[in-house]
């Protein structure tokens, strides 16, 4: 069932917030929780029965080590082996149905092999539940999870609102909310949910939905042969934002259907648009993501070589800048980046969008080292190459999407060529009558004309430039709805920008408030938001 | 008496933390967190404990360092171990 449907949003969430609403009334938290849960697995069961035995099975052998796991009589040792066994049996269950066809393809590859491979269907949301399941073994095994029922841990991995692509909650942010759920249902619980939803609704179905008409017939050209410059950058800056108002859309929507029962997810989505470097795009773009990658992977890798590093220079003053550099830093960040990729979709292509952004993330870091040896005045550094970082941050999230949106590599190749002006600019003949005397112009700088169409170019661009411009200017819905606790984690200062944004009359009004003017407003976005539902479209992060 | 061990090392986390991000305006208190300092990401997180665990000579293990929420804890944190 999408978020985006009749039967969701007509049927499935106002049926199970009535009756949520009415059995708080009980106060019975049995009864509210054992409801969330029955649920959550019914709506992970509309979309293929078959896979609620998998899920169910993968709940009841993640519950059980987690017992043993909490256990203060199983001895240490036990708990490390239970820990890499459940991990282990956490990430086979994944790869066999994610990575079966990729690692055949590989071998096929290296060997010239011909190992025939049937493709299985990807169950829903598997990378998902994979991870918020093995942050529960960890967090177990480090005694950071008080018993739980499983009642309880069926709706901690299997809450609907953020079972399919997140976010990848912990299990201490979740279970004081879930404690007390009987009493969550409250009426501004019940707006503020609703408002997040449909601002949601209508990123996905308006913003998202509609770029994509301009974005797929160029990937599709694309497979075919060469794509011309503009299109190559309407490619990438067209997919870029259709996923940016996707995600951004999904990520409102879990926010708004959890908050309905009372529950605050964390943030995942932050104007990642708008981040002056790599680094902070990391820290804006599906957040919890990168919170499990850091935390799991990158920090375990990066400080042992740390204190490494850190011992050796005490011990002799030579410098050991450039070896630390690597250890300490480009190789966790690469490892981590690949593993991000590979996690996206199997696949060389996301393989090399993570490396890729591996390769940003370190050279913004090396930047940063270096930048002190160079630049004494760090504020007036800031304030002059503040939209150089702007810009340059774009322009590698931009190339990079093109190769998570690609059918394989030499077709993301060939778009990158493109994007880079190697096989030339043309711009469409359509276009080019239309200039009068700039098209001499053109013509004598190099650039000629093609037989694309002409409109899909001008409506293109002039999408782009406007998605664009409201990803980078506009606050986002969380600032919209900052005085309600919109989200965990959400901190004012870290939008200071967008907190300057605000301090006049007129853009004041966008601060959403309870009362007729914003019921008014989101009852337009919603009628809006249910007419433009015709075409079904699946969420982009679904698919991982 | 647990108050005084509180406020020395949280001082001496101060010192810390401007020399680590390379800042001298920094004045840390308990709720302080990640995303209230520019240069707090996740590399500069591994530098500053690791530096934190040579200037204690104490040591973290990973989960400990992921559970981390704001300063406060990392107070705490660094006093269960001295």
């Amino acid at each position: 069932m999408l978020f985006n449907s009749y039967e969701f949003i007509l049927v499935f969430l106002p049926f199970t917030v009535v009756v949520f609403t009415l059995l708080s009334r009980l106060d019975s938290r049995r009864h509210s929780l054992g409801f969330l849960a029955f649920v959550s697995l019914f709506f992970y069961g509309w979309w293929n029965p078959s896979y609620l035995i998998l899920i169910s099975i993968s709940l009841v052998v993640n519950y059980a080590l987690g017992v043993f796991l909490q256990s203060e009589q199983t001895k240490k040792h036990w708990k490390t082996l239970l820990l890499i066994l459940g991990v282990a049996l956490n990430l086979g269950l994944l790869s066999y149905y994610k990575y079966g066809g990729f690692i055949v393809q590989i071998v096929n590859d290296i060997g010239n092999n011909n190992i025939q491979w049937t493709n299985i269907i990807l169950p829903l949301a598997i990378s998902f539940f994979t991870f918020q399941q093995i942050t529960y073994l960890i967090d177990s095994a480090a005694n950071r999870v008080k018993h739980s029922d499983f009642v309880e841990y069926i709706v901690f991995v299997a809450f609907f609102p953020q079972l399919i692509a997140g976010p990848i909650v912990h299990h201490k942010e979740m279970m004081p909310q879930f404690r007390t759920i009987e009493l969550n249902v409250s009426k501004e619980n019940l707006q503020v949910g609703l408002t997040l939803f449909i601002i949601g609704l209508l990123k996905k179905v308006i913003l998202a939905d509609s770029i994509s008409d301009y974005v797929a017939p160029i990937y599709d050209d694309a497979a075919d042969g060469t794509v011309t410059f503009f299109q190559a950058w309407i490619a990438g800056v067209g997919f870029t934002l259709q996923i940016y108002f996707d995600f951004a859309g999904y990520s409102d929507m879990a926010l708004g259907a959890a908050r309905m029962f009372g529950i605050v997810l964390p943030m995942n989505f932050n104007s990642p648009l708008k981040a002056s470097n790599i680094i902070d795009f990391w820290s804006r773009w599906h957040i919890t993501l990168t919170r499990f990658l850091t935390d799991y992977i990158f920090t375990p890798l990066s400080i042992k070589a740390t204190r490494k590093t850190i011992l050796r220079k005490e011990k002799q003053s030579s410098s050991t800048n450039s070896a630390g550099f690597i250890t300490c830093l480009a190789i966790p960040t690469l490892v981590t980046m690949f593993l991000s990729g590979l996690w996206h979709g199997a696949g060389y292509q996301f393989l090399v969008w993570g490396l890729l952004h591996g390769l940003f993330l370190v050279t913004n870091h090396g930047w940063r080292m270096m930048l002190p040896y160079f630049i004494s005045d760090k504020k007036k550094y800031e304030r002059l190459f503040r939209p150089v970082g702007l810009i340059t941050t774009l322009v590698s999230v931009f190339s990079a999407m093109i190769f998570f949106r690609a059918d394989n590599l030499t077709i993301a190749t060939g778009m990158i060529a493109s994007m880079f002006g190697l096989n030339g600019i043309t711009i469409p003949e359509g276009v080019f009558v239309h200039l009068g005397p700039f098209a001499d112009l053109l013509l004598n700088i190099g650039v000629g004309t093609d037989y694309t169409a002409g409109s899909q170019l001008t409506y293109g661009t002039l999408y782009c430039i406007a998605l664009l411009l409201l990803a980078i200017i506009l606050p986002n819905s969380l600032d919209m709805m900052r005085n309600y606790n919109p989200a965990l984690n959400y901190s004012l200062k870290r939008n200071e920008r967008d907190e300057l944004f605000f301090n006049n009359k007129l853009t004041s009004l966008l601060i959403w408030r309870p009362g007729r003017v914003w019921a008014v407003i989101c009852g337009a976005g919603f009628a809006v938001g249910l007419m433009s539902l015709q075409k079904l479209s699946v969420f982009l992060y679904w698919q991982f | 008496m647990g108050s005084m061990q509180h406020d020395y090392v949280l001082k001496k986390l101060n010192k810390t933390f401007c020399e680590v991000f390379d800042n001298d305006d920094i004045v840390l208190t308990d709720n302080i967190t990640a995303a209230d300092i520019e240069e707090w990401d996740s590399l500069a997180n591994v530098r500053l404990l690791v530096q934190i665990e040579m200037d204690f000579n104490i040591n973290f293990s990973s989960t400990e360092i992921a559970d981390l929420q704001n300063v406060g804890e990392l107070v705490d944190l660094v006093i269960s171990r001295i």
